[in-house]
């Protein structure tokens, strides 16, 4: 275990590393604009990252979620233009449906779509994150009474683009008609929402890497800029303010732990449960005040504050919404009854 | 990337559950006795009787020494006996400042005689004892604090006035702070002193501050050339501050900073019928939020056990953790219609009745919501 924390922790340095020397605002705006740096996904990818949820024995990394959790927030923290936190967990899916993991970017559906007697798929996919750049999509498909996972080539299906808050590339898929290149059952308990608690629990660890690189923002932003003859980190008022972001992107960060070790252990909706509830609203919280820090020059496309607020209200509704998470929780947590909430918050 | 804090996971393990299971066993027909009203107080609320049964059970005290009483069990089974009586809504404020701050300060500080006559006894469920910080004209400003001690033979003599002391009215000992140093162009945080006061002791006067709920917790309390003999003196002369400091990581990151309304939530779930998407939300985002705050409590526990003294996390989850405590009465005003009765034949209301007076108070205690903020500004590097 030691050996692989320590590959795990490797990895997240040298990752942050490559991304502070590639990715500038204009990378970003560039991928906003629908062209995608494929010299920048080769280097991630050289990094082994994209298999490092697939077993060794499936030509993986063997990591867990706790192991790539600081990648995954370091992903967040440079607001990466290429969907390589995606894509390791679209090829950690394959693996649980017992498929090889694919080579380049992949997208994923969160539709049911159907796979009819003869292999074909009716049914669309809407807004898949980043699938005008990724060369395969999976999705989901009920097949005989059971839950399929479906490999798809892109150059089968028929893409509309879909505007979101990131502008990252995303579009509605139509897959009327199209065979996958390959099809899977998923194993007996792998539903559509366990599918979705995959993204949940990236996009918590997105968010809390994203919510510290932030407050660092903030906070060197503060101590420069001078109002009324003096830095306005001065004001007590944007103190307190930047000890509530603080404070958030904790949270975040505590929520992403717990999400990924629940992951880990065979829980991963309880995991997006309680991650993406508590990480989604210190999205909010967080993005407002870093705007109201920044003042007008935060509001500005000039500005590269905007690359992570879009994403932190990307994030938070991606794979349904903190507010969906949430109640789902609630949902849970009423039905058990009074007496048996104590014992579950507690129960390790 | 380099991070203002660290909430690296720790976890309890299952190997904690029987005790975890002892405690429910243990509380639980006590709870059955309780009202709503007094199970609101949980840790705030004194019961001298219950403290007493607490300390048989070897829960006081628990990870001090054998040789002064206690059981040398882990701070993590510590954190397990006392986030089940809080979340049952146990009273523990008759052993809880013995047991928190004053034995362990007495560990680090005190005389070894005072050790081996106070802390078995508090271990026992004995002693009570209570915190003599504030004064009336120093609240958040505490380094300015104007009490005084002034060297005699053979010990101190104590003049002036506390204010806002919790539970000095049933405490047998205080722990006070005061002046000794009479160097004027000292700072002000050096010449403090924290001294064992014995609440017989001649001089000392004690008078109640009735507070919004009506209830008497709070206390003024004056002294009149009061004597404490040299061996009350707790640590060095003049060393209180960085005594008095040292204490708060720990103090301001436990379960009782995030977990004072807890009780509340239980009895809310069981009041809803059949839940709307708006309270299932809500309700997620409670358990949500108290799962995340208990994570980032334990995180602190396990640095405060590998020797760190986390001091920027600690306000954070204090901040964090009675913002949270403040909106749980909100919660239920908010998901079912309650009224303003406070009848004792309705456990919800009785709770939601004292709760609803008692949460202002939390953000006040044990360091102010601007304190706090201030502090954790200051640990961003804030300029």
């Amino acid at each position: 275990m030691t050996t692989e924390t320590d590959i795990a922790s490797l990895i997240s340095q040298q990752l942050d590393r490559l991304l502070a020397a590639q990715v500038t605002p204009e990378k970003r705006k560039a991928v906003e604009s629908g062209q995608f740096d494929t010299a920048l996904w080769q280097e991630c990818e050289a990094l082994g990252l994209t298999g490092a949820l697939v077993p060794e024995s499936a030509g993986g990394a063997g990591l867990s979620w706790a192991d790539i959790a600081p990648s995954l927030m370091v992903l967040g923290k440079h607001a990466a233009p290429v969907p390589l936190g995606e894509t390791l967990v679209a090829n950690h899916v394959l693996s649980a449906a017992g498929m090889a993991m694919v080579a380049g970017p992949v997208a994923t559906g969160f539709d049911m779509l159907t796979l009819d007697a003869q292999g074909v798929l009716h049914g669309a996919a809407k807004s898949v994150n980043w699938a005008p750049v990724c060369p395969h999509i999976i999705v989901l498909a009920q097949h005989q009474g059971q839950t399929h996972l479906c490999l798809l080539r892109s150059s089968d299906l028929r893409l509309a683009a879909v505007n979101t808050l990131s502008r990252e590339p995303a579009a509605d898929v139509a897959c009327d008609g199209v065979k996958p290149i390959a099809t899977a059952a998923l194993p007996e308990g792998f539903s559509q929402t366990t599918l979705l608690a995959h993204f949940a629990v990236l996009h918590t660890a997105q968010i809390a890497g994203a919510l510290g690189h932030m407050l660092a923002l903030c906070v060197q932003y503060a101590n420069d800029r001078v109002q009324f003859e003096r830095p306005i980190a001065k004001f007590q008022a944007i103190q307190h303010a930047l000890a509530q972001l603080a404070s958030e992107a904790a949270a975040s960060q505590a929520a992403a732990g717990f999400a990924c070790s629940k992951a880990d252990a065979q829980a991963i909706e309880h995991g997006a449960m309680v991650g993406m509830s508590r990480a989604g609203r210190a999205a909010t919280l967080g993005a407002e005040i870093a705007h109201q820090v920044f003042g007008a020059i935060g509001f500005t496309d000039e500005h590269s504050l905007h690359y992570f607020t879009r994403r932190l209200w990307q994030w938070r509704a991606s794979a349904r919404s903190d507010q969906w998470w949430s109640e789902q929780l609630g949902a849970k947590v009423i039905s058990a009854g009074g007496g048996a909430v104590w014992p579950n918050i507690v129960a390790a | 990337m380099s991070s203002p804090f660290n909430f690296d996971r720790v976890v309890l393990s299952d190997a904690y559950d029987p005790l975890r299971q002892e405690v429910r066993e243990f509380v639980s027909p006590f709870r059955d006795t309780w009202s709503g009203w007094k199970i609101a107080h949980t840790w705030g609320g004194i019961d001298k009787e219950f403290s007493k049964a607490v300390g048989a059970k070897g829960w006081i005290g628990m990870t001090w020494p054998k040789k002064y009483g206690g059981a040398e069990r882990s701070q993590f089974e510590r954190y397990v006996v006392v986030e089940e009586l809080i979340a049952a809504g146990a009273p523990l404020a008759a052993h809880w400042v013995g047991d928190r701050q004053t034995g362990p300060l007495l560990m680090r500080y005190g005389s070894e005689d005072l050790r081996q006559s106070l802390l078995p006894r508090i271990v026992s469920g004995e002693l009570t004892f209570c915190i003599g910080l504030s004064e009336p004209n120093s609240g958040s400003d505490l380094a300015s604090v104007r009490s005084k001690a002034e060297k005699v033979e053979g010990g101190y003599r104590l003049n002036g006035q506390k204010i806002w002391t919790s539970g000095a009215h049933v405490s047998d000992f205080m722990i006070g702070l005061f002046r000794s140093g009479t160097d004027k162009d000292a700072p002000k945080h050096a010449g403090l002193s924290q001294f064992l006061i014995d609440m017989r002791s001649s001089g000392l006067s004690v008078r109640p501050i009735t507070d919004l709920t009506g209830e008497h917790h709070f206390n003024e309390v004056h002294f009149d050339n009061v004597f404490v003999p040299d061996n009350h003196l707790i640590g060095e002369e003049g060393n209180a501050w960085k005594q008095v400091v040292s204490e708060l990581a720990f103090e301001r990151s436990q379960p009782d900073r995030f977990l004072s309304c807890f009780v509340l939530l239980p009895m809310l779930i069981d009041e809803l019928g059949t839940p709307d998407r708006l309270a299932k939300r809500r309700v997620g985002e409670s358990v949500a939020d108290l799962i995340v705050l208990r994570e980032m409590s334990l995180s602190i526990l396990g640095q405060l056990e590998a020797g760190k003294v986390p001091a920027q996390e600690a306000a954070l989850v204090k901040d964090l953790g009675n913002t949270y405590e403040q909106k749980q009465p909100a919660l239920v005003r908010e998901l079912i219609d309650a009224a303003h009765d406070i009848r004792p034949s309705h456990t919800l209301s009785d709770a939601l009745g004292y709760l609803t007076q008692s949460v202002p108070s939390y953000s006040l205690r044990g360091g102010t919501r601007e304190i706090l903020r201030g502090i954790i500004a200051k640990g961003l590097g804030l300029k």
